[in-house]
C-alpha cells in the first residue's frame, strides 16, 4: 500500500497531530524510572502527567514515552508509594 | 448509594484527546494538564463538534494586568452546546506578572462571582490538584441546561517561579489555604466541593513561589486577613456539600 492510499478522502487529518511529530523530550535533564517492586499499578502518575507521556505496558505497569516526557518530576513527587525516582539523563 | 463514587485513575478513559504535540507548553505545565483533563471529561466526539480548528484558547483581557504577552496570559476555551448555549472554561494562570506590574497592588477580578451575577446557570471553580473533581464538574457543566462557566486555577511553574515538580502540590495548597476555594453554583445554589475545616496558613502556599519573594510579613498578614474574610463570606452563603478528594 502506497503512502497516499492510507490517507482519507480529501486528505482529512482525523487525529490532531502535526504532520511531522516533534520530539519535545530532547531538552530534559531527568527521566522517571519505575521500581516495579513498589509500584501498585494505581495509575496516579498517568493521571497527573501534563504531557500524556506515561503509557501502560502489557504487564499493567506504567512507563514514560521518551519522545514526549519533559522530565518535570510531577510523577515522582505525586507517587504515594515512592516507586518513581528521577534518574539523571545521559 | 449514589453519594458514593470510586476515584480510580486506572478506570479513566485511556483515549488521549489532547496531545500537545506542538511545543505549546513548558515542563510541568498546570494549564496543559487542565486542558488534558477537560478533554478527557468531554470525550473525543464533542471535540470534533467543538472548535478544535480555531485556536484552542483565547486571551482574557479582563484578567490580564498589563501587556504580558499572549503565551502566559489566562485563556478561555469555548465549547458550543445545544440551543446557542456555551460552556466557557477559563484557564487562569494568574499571569499578572512581569517587570511592568511589579510593585503595583491589585486583587484579581472574581470571575466566578461575575458569572453568578450575570445569571449563568452553572458556575464552578476547579483545580488540577483535584482531578476527579475537575472532570465531574466539566461533565456536569456540559449536561446542565443553559450557559456554564468553569474557572480553573492552573499553576504555572515559569510565571510563578517554582519547581516544575511542585505544580500539583501548589494546586492542592491553593485549596487547602482557602485562597482558591472549590465550589459550584448550580441554579443559584452554592455548594462547597471541598470543605476545609482547618485552613493552613497562607505562608505554606506562598513560600514555594518566587513571585512572592518581595512579600514582607505585614503583606502576608494583610493577605491572610483578606483570604479569611473572603472564605468566611463564601462559606456563610453555601450549603455544606459532601467532601470530594481527588
Amino acid at each position: 500500500m502506497s503512502m497516499w492510499d492510507k490517507n482519507k478522502v480529501g486528505c482529512i487529518l482525523l487525529d490532531k497531530k502535526l504532520a511531522q511529530p516533534c520530539n519535545k523530550g530532547d531538552k530534559r535533564t531527568q527521566k522517571p524510572a519505575w521500581d516495579e517492586l513498589k509500584c501498585t499499578k494505581c495509575g496516579l502518575c498517568y493521571l497527573f502527567c501534563p504531557d500524556a507521556a506515561i503509557k501502560e505496558n502489557a504487564d499493567g505497569f506504567f512507563t514514560s514515552d521518551v519522545d514526549y516526557c519533559k522530565g518535570c518530576g510531577i510523577c515522582a513527587r505525586e507517587c504515594w508509594f515512592g516507586a518513581i525516582t528521577m534518574a539523571k539523563e545521559g | 448509594m449514589d453519594r458514593f463514587a470510586v476515584f480510580v485513575p486506572r478506570l479513566l478513559p485511556r483515549e488521549e484527546c489532547f496531545l500537545p504535540d506542538a511545543p505549546v507548553s513548558c515542563k510541568g505545565c498546570g494549564e496543559s494538564l487542565a486542558v488534558r483533563l477537560v478533554y478527557k471529561a468531554l470525550g473525543d466526539g464533542l471535540i470534533r463538534k467543538g472548535s478544535w480548528k480555531v485556536p484552542w484558547k483565547q486571551s482574557v483581557p479582563e484578567l490580564k494586568g498589563q501587556d504580558t504577552g499572549d503565551r502566559f496570559s489566562p485563556s478561555l476555551l469555548r465549547l458550543p452546546k445545544a440551543d446557542k448555549q456555551v460552556l466557557s472554561i477559563c484557564f487562569d494562570n494568574e499571569a499578572c506578572v512581569g517587570p511592568e506590574t511589579a510593585g503595583t497592588e491589585f486583587w484579581k477580578k472574581n470571575m466566578p462571582a461575575v458569572a453568578v451575577a450575570e445569571g449563568v446557570a452553572y458556575v464552578a471553580t476547579a483545580s488540577p490538584g483535584y482531578p476527579f473533581d475537575l472532570i465531574e464538574k466539566v461533565k456536569r457543566a456540559y449536561a446542565a441546561p443553559g450557559d456554564a462557566y468553569i474557572h480553573i486555577l492552573c499553576p504555572c511553574p515559569v510565571g510563578w517561579a517554582f519547581d516544575a515538580s511542585l505544580a500539583i502540590t501548589i494546586g492542592k495548597l491553593a485549596v487547602d489555604t482557602c485562597i482558591f476555594p472549590l465550589y459550584e453554583v448550580a441554579q443559584g445554589t452554592c455548594l462547597m466541593s471541598v470543605t476545609v475545616a482547618k485552613p493552613r496558613p497562607i505562608k505554606d502556599y506562598i513560600k514555594f513561589q518566587g513571585r512572592f519573594k518581595n512579600f514582607t510579613d505585614s503583606d502576608m498578614e494583610e493577605l491572610q486577613k483578606m483570604v479569611t474574610i473572603a472564605y468566611a463570606r463564601l462559606s456563610s452563603s453555601t450549603q455544606q456539600g459532601e467532601q470530594k478528594h481527588g
